[in-house]
């Protein structure tokens, strides 16, 4: 059976249909990934375990997945991921593979908290630190680009690089492997909006803790994560990075710059035929990328946390590359497999204390986002298609 | 006549050679000879602010005891990965010149384990690791010795009774600090409750800053307000978090609790005390047992006893050290009371969780129920899926 064929059974039967009515069918396709979510880790637990009740797991589990808390963490988890995916969207729409996003992410984290120290100002720590990753970038570029070097091989080697650079800097400037933690005010403290004296009484309304008591919906709310309340909890940083979701989306999708970049990356010999100056927008498409993952480096350092140290890091580059191809090729689709991938790292964080007898270990929770991304690019979930010229080096001479 | 002579001289000469040697002997005997000592630090290098610095110190005492009668050559100073470390133990092994060969910590343990096997004749030492060989003295810490007293200070210290460990991996060298932290607390306070928890990255159980942070904020959010964490670089993202929670809120004060070496600088104030593993000692006694010629290989465990290990000092935080416990004691003197206990072997510290239980004093009146493991009867799940099987046969014929 091909998988159109499934499709089409899929459509025929009667989930199909209750699946294609407006407002209820994305919330059922919703409720149905969460319960995939839900139902895994009770397999995996009748193997490390045993079959334990299901009707009590699933009310634990179903309060965890929809507590304020996790919502939280997942914001939080989820954005150095969601930064460092989007700009890699950017990149290989344009036709560049950019593995070292991974080192760009560290030499941004090291250069937000050594700027932080020096200045004392997050913002232009942060300023910095997208300066910073636009250089790697920009190198990346030239490289592979202008010289027309494997692209793949330039990112590894970009890997190496930062690590070794961020090594030997931090001997240099800290004597140590890790730096010493900033100041409260030296870095992106949280807001605490709801607190503020006016914007928190305007914002309360939007809140759901403040319909609890309200008789017929206060009930259901309580269920729900509590949306405003885990917004207004975070850092600057977080709330920049939503906002840039649509912002970014627009500029790929819905302007002319967008369009070249997306046409470059299918076929650059055609892109330049009409006229398109193809390896100014490869620059651009690379540089910016570097200056998003600079950003989500500086996200971990001096946002989520104070401190930097040379393997904070650990894979949320490649993490970002997994999550761009996840989201095939698109900006909502990489920001929401971004968040898709922060929900299992805030799971896999509460899982424990939040249901009883639960003892999978750790590393299969994890793979459970890895599984579904070979999942999504073996075809099962879906249709991935990478940008057609993706990984060759443009060449004007060869037609 | 030319006989003689010839005689006469050739016993003169064995006399003078044997008297040389005679004399050289001796001057072993009176002044040490030169020892050469090699060195191969873990992963982080001698900058990690923890186990290659304390080693460090101690070669560096043991330096100025000994002077130039000691030489030392080191490698992985600079950061340097696990191939590179077992490659270093093995050149340094099989290098006649050098006396011994000391590895740190058990990204050492498999370079030891070959080398020492490689070169019978040569001594080495390793820390953190229990390799069992003839010509290797494996030093390794009582940890649950030192997490005890840090325990009994959270324990005093905690206004909510609830308290939080984190781990780096569920193995027994961890499980160990959070064995003896639980005893420490509960040993002050019967119901003080520990939540356990294991770094959320197992490919990154000791650098993942943010996971730490995570995970702090998760037992925060659940009402533990002093966390201990085992966990290496995660450990400072616990510290991160903590001192996060403590800049925006004035209601609830939070401690995260340090390891390994004298970690209460790193976030002054909200680090209460750290747990020190003093690798410097145990490397400085080594080479001083090399050079008095009292050196024996074998698997060592230094505790409270041994100077192994020990609290911290509390440098930043006087007031919770200075508290009253009880009128007539300060929280720090019963530190030092139960330190004496330990030393005394009048507390015994349990080494595994499962433990803590049947060595704390038995409560009178107690009820030690077990609750219900939660799973499903096997007959029942069996029914269950034969159930399901019927169904679903009864279908397919429908259908058919």
């Amino acid at each position: 059976m091909t998988i159109n064929n499934l499709k089409e059974l899929q459509l025929k039967s009667k989930l199909g249909k209750l699946l294609k009515i407006p407002v209820i069918g994305p919330i059922l396709k919703l409720m149905i990934i969460l319960e995939v979510i839900v139902l895994f880790p009770y397999i995996l637990n009748i193997f490390f375990y045993g079959v334990i009740y299901p009707i009590p797991y699933h009310r634990q589990m179903w309060s965890l997945l929809l507590s304020t808390f996790v919502f939280e963490q997942t914001l939080r988890a989820a954005i150095p991921i969601l930064l460092t995916a989007m700009g890699g969207t950017f990149n290989e729409r344009a036709g560049v593979i950019n593995i070292g996003l991974e080192g760009i992410m560290l030499v941004g984290a090291w250069v937000g908290v050594y700027t932080a120290i020096i200045t004392g100002d997050p913002w232009f720590a942060a300023l910095m630190a997208m300066i910073a990753g636009g250089i790697l970038g920009l190198i990346h570029g030239i490289l592979s680009i202008t010289f027309k070097a494997e692209q793949i091989t330039v990112g590894v080697a970009i890997n190496l690089f930062a690590l070794g650079l961020v090594k030997v800097l931090s001997e240099l400037v800290w004597q140590a492997q890790y730096s010493p933690q900033l100041d409260p005010e030296y870095k992106f403290q949280r807001l605490y909006l709801l607190k503020k004296p006016i914007l928190g009484n305007i914002l309360k309304y939007f809140t759901f803790s403040n319909y609890y008591t309200v008789p017929v919906i206060g009930p259901f709310l309580m269920k729900l994560p509590d949306i405003v309340t885990a917004l207004s909890n975070q850092h600057i940083l977080i709330l920049i990075a939503l906002g840039l979701i649509p912002i970014l989306h627009i500029l790929l999708f819905k302007t002319s710059i967008g369009l070249r970049i997306r046409v470059i990356g299918e076929n650059p010999q055609a892109a330049a035929t009409a006229g398109i100056a193809v390896k100014r927008y490869q620059f651009f498409a690379v540089i910016l990328s570097g200056v998003l993952a600079g950003l989500g480096g500086a996200t971990l350092s001096i946002g989520n946390n104070s401190s930097f140290k040379e393997n904070m890091i650990g894979g949320r580059g490649f993490i970002a590359i997994a999550a761009l191809i996840f989201g095939n090729w698109t900006i909502i689709g990489a920001a929401t497999a971004s968040l898709f991938f922060g929900l299992f790292i805030a799971l896999n964080i509460n899982f424990n204390s939040a249901v009883d007898h639960f003892y999978v270990p750790k590393p299969f929770i994890q793979m459970i986002p890895y599984l579904a991304t070979i999942f999504a690019l073996s075809g099962f979930i879906g249709k991935s298609r990478p940008p057609k010229s993706i990984g060759k080096p443009y060449d004007p001479s060869e037609d | 006549m030319k006989k003689q002579t010839l005689t006469l001289f050739l016993t003169m000469l064995m006399i003078v050679s044997w008297l040389g040697m005679a004399n050289s002997v001796s001057s072993v005997n009176i002044n040490q000879t030169t020892m050469k000592v090699a060195i191969v630090y873990s992963t982080g290098g001698v900058g990690d602010q923890s186990f290659n610095a304390a080693a460090l110190r101690g070669i560096q005492a043991a330096q100025a005891t000994y002077g130039s009668n000691l030489e030392v050559v080191q490698a992985c100073d600079v950061a340097c990965d696990y191939p590179d470390i077992t490659a270093a133990i093995e050149s340094y092994g099989s290098d006649s010149t050098i006396d011994l060969v000391i590895g740190i910590g058990f990204s050492a343990g498999d370079g030891i384990i070959a080398a020492s096997t490689a070169n019978p004749s040569m001594k080495f030492m390793i820390i953190d690791s229990e390799v069992d060989a003839a010509n290797v003295a494996a030093i390794n810490f009582k940890e649950q010795e030192g997490s005890f007293l840090v325990g009994a200070m959270a324990g005093m210290v905690t206004s909510s009774k609830k308290l939080g460990f984190l781990g780096g991996l569920d193995i027994p060298l961890i499980n160990r600090f959070g064995a003896g932290y639980e005893h420490g607390a509960r040993y002050m306070d019967r119901d003080i409750s520990v939540t356990v928890e294991y770094s959320p990255n197992p490919d990154n159980p000791w650098g993942d800053l943010d996971g730490g942070a995570l995970v702090a904020e998760s037992m925060i959010q659940s009402g533990i307000d002093i966390i201990y964490a085992a966990a290496g670089g995660t450990g400072i993202g616990v510290f991160n978090a903590v001192a996060e929670q403590n800049a925006a809120q004035t209601e609830n004060q939070y401690y995260g609790i340090g390891v390994d070496s004298d970690q209460d600088h790193i976030s002054p104030g909200n680090v209460l005390a750290s747990m020190i593993k003093k690798v410097d000692v145990a490397v400085e006694g080594n080479i001083v047992d090399l050079m008095e010629s009292t050196w024996s290989a074998g698997i060592v465990r230094l505790g409270l006893a041994d100077n192994g290990v020990d609290i911290s000092p509390m440098t930043y935080t006087p007031t919770e050290k200075n508290a009253e416990y009880n009128s007539t004691h300060t929280r720090w003197e019963v530190i030092e009371g139960l330190k004496q206990q330990i030393i005394n072997g009048a507390i015994t510290v349990a080494e595994d969780f499962s433990e803590v239980d049947s060595l704390l004093p038995a409560v009178p009146g107690a009820s030690s129920s077990e609750s219900d493991d939660g799973r499903i009867p096997y007959p029942a799940f069996y029914a269950f899926l034969s159930f399901i099987a019927l169904v679903s046969i009864i279908r397919i014929k429908k259908r058919n």
